[in-house]
């Protein structure tokens, strides 16, 4: 076929399903959408528990005269979690980029769209002044 | 316009559309960002001091650039001017909220009482 301009490769969609470069329909977009608003927001309560987690322990050791050493195994699990689940929800919601080059979607433009030919020219589109 | 050369990352015969390198620029920092407060958060919950909360801020940056290598399907350079743009912008300018947050929550859990 007839194409102004070098044909483009088409961007490959991400083969994994957990961070896809597109989704396909609005409906999936949204419930999408919702679904990483989700992880962000589980993100955020699980940080504040876990600061309620330390802030007690460090009462507790307080309490029973030890020093501080190192935090518990399940602050230390629920802070990797945490980061891992917020990483990827801010991702899926955040990080939906537009391609920058304007010879991604100038290359696209047919022949046709840019000139409809000098055969749909139409002149007397006027009165005549008298 | 030729089709630009193997060897170049960035070929100055393309024409950039500034207002897309914008927001791309302002989505990637939101990201940035956002990683460096929930990573500082958690630096200072669990303690960190010194060389080591630092350490934590760069792996975190490091798995933030590979879930972004992840979400542009592993092609970045339609969407940025250089393809090590997705790995190393913006880092330096979330540490600064990083150490905010870190000294702030390491002050709520272990320094104050």
């Amino acid at each position: 076929s007839l194409r102004a301009g070098r044909r483009s490769p088409p961007l490959s969609p991400s083969l994994h399903p957990f961070l896809p470069s597109r989704l396909p329909t609005a409906r999936s977009r949204a419930m999408g959408r919702r679904l990483y608003k989700t992880a962000v927001f589980l993100s955020i309560l699980a940080l504040f528990h876990v600061t309620v987690c330390a802030i007690q322990h460090r009462n507790y050791l307080k309490a029973i005269q030890e020093p501080f050493t190192y935090p518990p195994f399940e602050i230390l699990i629920q802070c990797v979690v945490l980061l891992l689940v917020g990483t990827w929800g801010v991702l899926g919601l955040q990080a939906n980029f537009v391609p920058i080059r304007t010879t991604t979607h100038l290359a696209k433009q047919t022949i046709d769209s840019l000139d409809g030919g000098p055969d749909f020219v139409h002149f007397n589109t006027r009165e005549l002044r008298q | 316009m030729e089709p630009p050369p193997e060897s170049a990352d960035i070929d100055f015969s393309e024409i950039f559309a500034g207002d897309k390198i914008a927001f791309n620029t302002q989505k990637l920092n939101y990201c940035r960002v956002f990683a460096a407060i929930a990573s500082g958060c958690v630096a200072g919950v669990l303690g960190l001091t010194g060389l080591l909360g630092f350490f934590v801020f760069f792996v975190t940056s490091l798995l933030l650039s590979a879930g972004l290598y992840l979400k542009v399907g592993c092609e970045p350079t339609p969407y940025f001017r250089q393809s090590s743009d997705v790995w190393f912008e913006g880092v330096m300018q979330a540490m600064l909220s990083y150490i905010f947050f870190w000294t702030l929550f390491y002050d709520i859990v272990h320094v104050y009482q």
